[in-house]
């Protein structure tokens, strides 16, 4: 009987080939991040910045969790404790290493396990993500106000749907929107907002500094909320944040409860961060790459400190970020927490 | 109309069961004469698709690639045992998602027989299918049903059953050896593109080639034709699986590019036509071969500088292993970002997680480079830029920079390795020197303070090749090189007896202690290029360029020149040779059989139109004939459509003289006489139909050549004096054969409309017009007209054989 986490693969390879197979393919699609949208494929490009929801890939873990403990045969709570962390490390290494959403998942349903009342957390977890925009939304008419000028970064489902539920609420105000390069999602952003009423302004990332002397509020999304409460955002965030600072602006970041993870920021160097392909950046058929001895970076997330961030509001309420290791107490059991790497 | 009521039922069928998506993944070079030598003499000690790239096996990467696709089950064809073995192994590891078939037949010897081999098995079925070389590295999305370049390959075969593939191609980067993503420094490719609809037109990678043609009837049909020669072949193509049965049909096809798409393309004949669309992929799209050493290198620091994201080595996984048990205790993911930031920045640097190789505390690593597992790299050594292997031991002080070392490899104290390839359980000895653009094979030992000259490649196997040419080499004679592998310590100096250019031998190459002999590269002595005076390169410098670290812009400006020097093999001359000599020429080029000698033909004084590419005074009709007569009705009818196709080939003919000669063939073979009965007639053409219906049908491509049928059936209706035309031009004969021909569905409504409108234009007293004016043919076509407007009436109506006669009719009105 499986008892060993590293033993998940042969174990499943011996008696639940099919299943198997579905892991494979769910890897595949990690490991293209195509989930995540970072892909690099100019197929799933176009489409995909339109409908990238962080959910996606904690919906698609759920799913394939929920058909693992289903479908195959353990026996005792430890067995299906041992299965998890199996599962977790398969899809950690997959790529699952890039979202932590992943590893949040598997740990929230460990945890459940321990207390004997897995699929309850399950159809509680699943609801919790449908409901996740709603939620947030709720609290918009207590941090944006009328009149007021809102700066954010980057493009992501939350905050957008955030500004616009403060827009049906009648409220008036302007909305700065970076361009977020390299990749210009900000402009994206800024026509779906004023699509919807809302007065936009973009504007490059080398006038963030000196526009948020006018700004009275930063609105971040999140990549993940780190164990000592500080943020993995998207590349850039930093530089904002660290303006907003030297301005006293507050910096609020939105986020839904299964990105919170338990990882400190010094254990997930090279996992808490990726290097995109550099054509982005340049050209791959640009003349000045002829010259050798050039290195061209693209990381795609940022971090930004916890004594930065003023406010995380979440689907569960507002925390300060001094406050998030206790959340962590309250949503993962306490040997749950190590990587799985 | 029993064509289209067929072809109905093929589409439900393929409706019905969707099959799941294939792929064809070629784990064997099958190097085309232009890709020479590339990687030899590495391949000597393996197969190409095993070497590492990254420390992962190029069929391992290509693999991926292809469970990326969605593709279901992949055959890899391969021909060496090696190979096979390695491929069973990952079959138990990699991914449960996709099924691997490996298909090992050591007889192919290239692209062409193993896709006859594929076709020959049955086994791939799904349209489209994916075709590609195991020495892919791309991160393309090819799409699906839905979206890409599958979609609108698909599209495309849904409108035209002619659409059978789309190769991809991708723009080339800047000449550049630095350049991301770069093809071979030899790759002159030249394409000819529609643009509104993509479909290639041309297709031409010859650098001996000073210009390329096209049809003119080509600019007749498409509006706008761009000619390109900033593409190159990413090796990659979405193929209908009909792809092999024309490979089976051309059985001289060797190379799919070069002889497949090259002539497919080329063709001008509507029916005969092939279509081949591209699909060029966009800019930010990577996509390269490993076609040589060359190649090799900037595709592995393209990977390390994270160009072909996600294609990246911290996404590698473990997918095999020595040691099944192992296998799981280890995490699958392989490699991991070194994200220090020390001075010189580590920028672009992996390392294995688990046992990750040590580096002494001076040691010295820069990127974009790789560390795998279990050696290590001693104080004060410096390895830049490199990718060094498993259990790989580099003493100290030594340098390595820009090279590969496979795994195994240890390297002395103060020795230096620059811009090499140093394969499996290399031993290079302490303060040796290995200058750029070598190759070490597997197991080479080079002495204590030997020195490699540039470019040199050096090997402890035997080249089989070598043994055949090996006297025309620059570096000795058979004996030197043969005592070298003998590790012989005894060897003496004299060995040595190379010219200036080259003085190196194996003895002073490899250092006293050493082991191993210089490969030499030599050209196949049947490479027609060889023959060619002005030829652009030496192969000495094929190899140069072929190797890491060679700048190949002198070759470049040196070709550029060669082709922009005036065609002089006179056709761009007023006063070349005659019309007939350029034939001749032409001819002979197209004929490999010595047998033929041009002289003894007497100038062509038959009828015969002259065809370009045809020996003249030929009849190819009634050759043909000659053929289909010898022919055993016994024997497959599949062996003789090849017999005629090889020889329509041979001679430059048309589908349509094929079709002419079987029918005369056929008419023979009833053996007609004068006052043989009309049902005789049916019934003895009906059995003959069940061999010659098949043929007839498969040759028939179009309209032309069922009408060919008719003039066949003409001709032989109208000969004077001979019996069959008497009974065939008399009563009724003539009407029933057709009737026959079409019931059989041999001859379509189309064709026989077709062939009744040219024939009303024709004076009525000529012997074609008196044939054709007779009552009962023409009652026939009355009724065929009828039935014809009926059926596009009632589309309802499918059933083809409905006709106005049956069997017993015949016999009655007989």
């Amino acid at each position: 009987m499986l008892s060993d986490p590293l033993a998940v693969r042969p174990w499943l390879f011996k008696n639940h080939p099919k299943q198997l197979a579905l892991l494979d393919k769910f890897e595949v699609e990690l490991k293209l991040g195509r989930l995540s949208g970072v892909s690099s494929e100019p197929g799933a490009k176009g489409e995909s910045l339109k409908s990238i929801d962080r959910r996606t890939v904690a919906f698609r873990t759920v799913e394939i969790l929920k058909t693992m403990i289903g479908s195959t045969r353990w026996q005792t709570p430890a067995h299906l404790v041992a299965l998890l962390r199996g599962l977790g490390r398969e899809l950690h290494s997959a790529g699952g290493f890039r979202e932590p959403a992943i590893g949040n998942v598997v740990r929230r349903i460990i945890a459940a396990v321990r207390e004997e009342a897995v699929m309850e957390a399950i159809t509680e977890f699943t609801s919790d993500l449908e409901d996740l925009h709603k939620n947030i939304n709720d609290q918009a008419t207590d941090h944006i106000h009328a009149g007021e000028i809102v700066l954010t970064y980057g493009r992501s489902k939350t905050v957008e749907s955030f500004l616009k539920a403060a827009a049906d609420k009648r409220l008036k105000f302007t909305v700065v929107v970076c361009e977020s390069a390299p990749k210009y999602e900000g402009s994206e952003m800024a026509k779906s907002l004023a699509d919807c009423g809302i007065d936009t302004c973009v504007i490059p990332d080398s006038a963030i500094f000196c526009i948020m002397a006018r700004v009275n509020k930063v609105l971040l999304p999140a990549h993940a909320v780190l164990a000592n409460g500080g943020l993995i955002a998207p590349s850039g965030s930093n530089m904002v944040v660290l303006s907003a600072s030297q301005n006293s602006v507050p910096v609020i970041c939105l986020t839904g409860m299964f990105k919170l993870t338990p990882i400190f920021p010094h254990e997930g160097q090279d996992t808490l961060n990726d290097m995109l392909c550099p054509s982005s950046v340049v050209s791959m058929h640009d003349k000045k790459l002829t010259l050798n001895n050039v290195d061209l970076v693209n990381p795609i997330y940022d971090y930004v400190r916890p004594e930065l961030i003023n406010l995380y509001v979440t689907n569960v309420g507002s925390f300060q970020p001094s406050y998030i290791y206790r959340l962590l107490a309250e949503y993962y059991h306490n040997d749950d927490w190590s990587s799985f790497e | 109309m029993g064509k289209s009521s067929k072809q109905k039922d093929d589409d439900v069928v393929v409706a019905v069961q969707k099959p799941k998506l294939q792929a064809v993944l070629l784990a064997d070079p099958f190097l085309t004469p232009q890709q020479g030598k590339a990687f030899k003499p590495l391949t000597l000690d393996g197969p190409k698709m095993l070497c590492p790239l990254n420390n992962m096996a190029l069929i391992e990467h290509s693999l991926d690639f292809v469970a990326t696709q969605g593709v279901e089950q992949v055959f890899v064809v391969c021909t060496q045992d090696e190979m096979e073995e390695y491929l069973q192994e990952t079959k138990k590891m990699v991914h449960f998602a996709m099924e691997l078939v490996v298909i090992k037949d050591t007889s192919l010897t290239n692209a062409g027989d193993a896709l006859r081999e594929l076709y020959k098995r049955n086994v791939v079925q799904s349209d489209p299918f994916l075709l590609l070389f195991g020495d892919c590295i791309t991160n393309m999305d090819l799409g699906s049903e839905m979206h890409g370049a599958m979609k609108a390959h698909l599209d495309r075969r849904s409108k035209d059953s002619a659409s059978l593939m789309t190769i991809i191609l991708k723009e080339k980067p800047p000449s550049s050896p630095s350049a991301v993503g770069t093809g071979p420094a030899t790759d002159d490719l030249i394409v000819g593109l529609d643009s509104d609809t993509n479909r290639v037109l041309q297709y031409d990678n010859d650098a001996n080639n000073k210009t390329v043609k096209m049809p003119c009837s080509f600019f007749k049909v498409h509006s706008t034709i761009e000619i390109r020669d900033d593409l190159m072949d990413t090796g990659v193509c979405i193929c209908s699986p009909d792809v092999l049965g024309r490979f089976e049909d051309e059985f001289d096809y060797l190379h799919i590019s070069q002889d497949f798409v090259h002539n497919s393309v080329a063709e001008e004949e509507e029916g005969l036509q092939t279509r081949i669309h591209a699909h060029v992929l966009p800019t930010n799209t990577y996509a390269a071969r490993v076609l040589d050493e060359a190649t090799y290198h900037s595709i592995s620091s393209d990977l390390l500088r994270r160009w072909c994201y996600p294609v990246v080595p911290d996404n590698y996984h473990q997918s095999r292993t020595d040691d099944a048990n192992s296998l799981y205790a280890k995490p699958r993911r392989r490699y991991k970002v070194v994200s220090q930031v020390q001075h010189p920045p580590q920028l672009f640097t992996y390392r294995e997680i688990t046992h990750p190789s040590k580096v002494g505390r001076n040691g010295t690593i820069t990127g974009p480079g790789m560390l795998g597992c279990g050696g290590s790299i001693a104080e004060g050594a410096n390895v830049l830029a490199s990718v060094v292997g498993n259990d790989v031991y580099v003493h100290d002080n030594a340098t390595i920079q820009s090279s590969h070392l496979w795994d195994n490899v240890e390297v002395g104290a103060n020795a230096t390795i620059i811009e090499s390839i140093v394969s499996q359980d290399c031993v290079i000895g302490e303060g040796a020197l290995v200058k750029r653009g070598c190759v070490l094979g597997k197991g080479v030992v080079i002495g204590k303070g030997a020195i490699v000259p540039e470019f040199t490649r050096i090997t402890l196997q035997e080249d089989d090749e070598e043994d055949e040419f090996g006297d025309d080499g620059d570096w000795g004679d058979d004996t030197n090189i043969n005592n070298g592998k003998e590790t012989d310590h005894a060897q003496s100096t004299d060995a040595g007896q190379g010219n200036d250019e080259s003085p190196q031998t194996a003895v002073n190459v490899v250092g006293k202690d050493g082991s191993g002999h210089v490969w030499v590269y030599t050209h196949d002595e049947d490479d027609e290029s060889d023959d060619e005076e002005d030829l652009v390169v030496t192969s000495t410098d094929t190899m140069k360029m072929q190797s890491i670290g060679y700048d190949p812009s002198l070759y470049w400006s040196k070709r550029e020149e060669y082709q922009a020097e005036p065609e002089d093999d006179g056709l761009s001359q007023g006063g070349g040779p005659t019309e007939d000599e350029q034939m001749d020429a032409h001819a002979f080029s197209m004929m490999t059989d010595d047998a033929f000698t041009f002289e003894d033909i007497p100038t062509a004084t038959t009828a015969t139109p002259v065809v370009f590419g045809r020996q003249k005074g030929v009849d190819v009709v009634k050759e043909m004939k000659e053929i289909c007569l010898e022919f055993e009705e016994t024997s497959p009818m599949e062996n003789l459509a090849i017999e005629l196709n090889s020889y329509k080939f041979s001679q430059n003919a048309a589908y349509s003289d094929c079709t002419r000669a079987s029918t005369l063939a056929m008419v023979d073979r009833l053996e007609i006489t004068a006052d043989m009965k009309d049902g005789k007639l049916v019934s003895s053409l009906k059995a003959r139909l069940e061999f010659w219906g098949p043929l007839l049908q498969k040759m028939s491509i179009g309209i032309e050549e069922e009408k060919s049928i008719l003039y066949g059936l003409e001709q032989v209706a109208i000969q004077e004096n001979s019996p069959v035309a008497t009974k065939l031009s008399s009563g009724l004969s003539f009407r029933f054969v057709l009737q026959t021909l079409h019931d059989e569905e041999v001859l379509s409504e189309e064709a026989i409309l077709s062939w009744a409108a040219e024939r009303k234009e024709e004076p009525k007293d000529s012997a074609v017009g008196n044939l054709f004016q007779l009552k009962s043919i023409q009652e026939f076509l009355e009724w065929l007209e009828e039935e014809d407007e009926e059926d596009s009436d009632d589309d309802s109506d499918e059933s083809g054989s409905a006709s106005g006669l049956t069997d017993d009719d015949a016999e009655h009105s007989a």
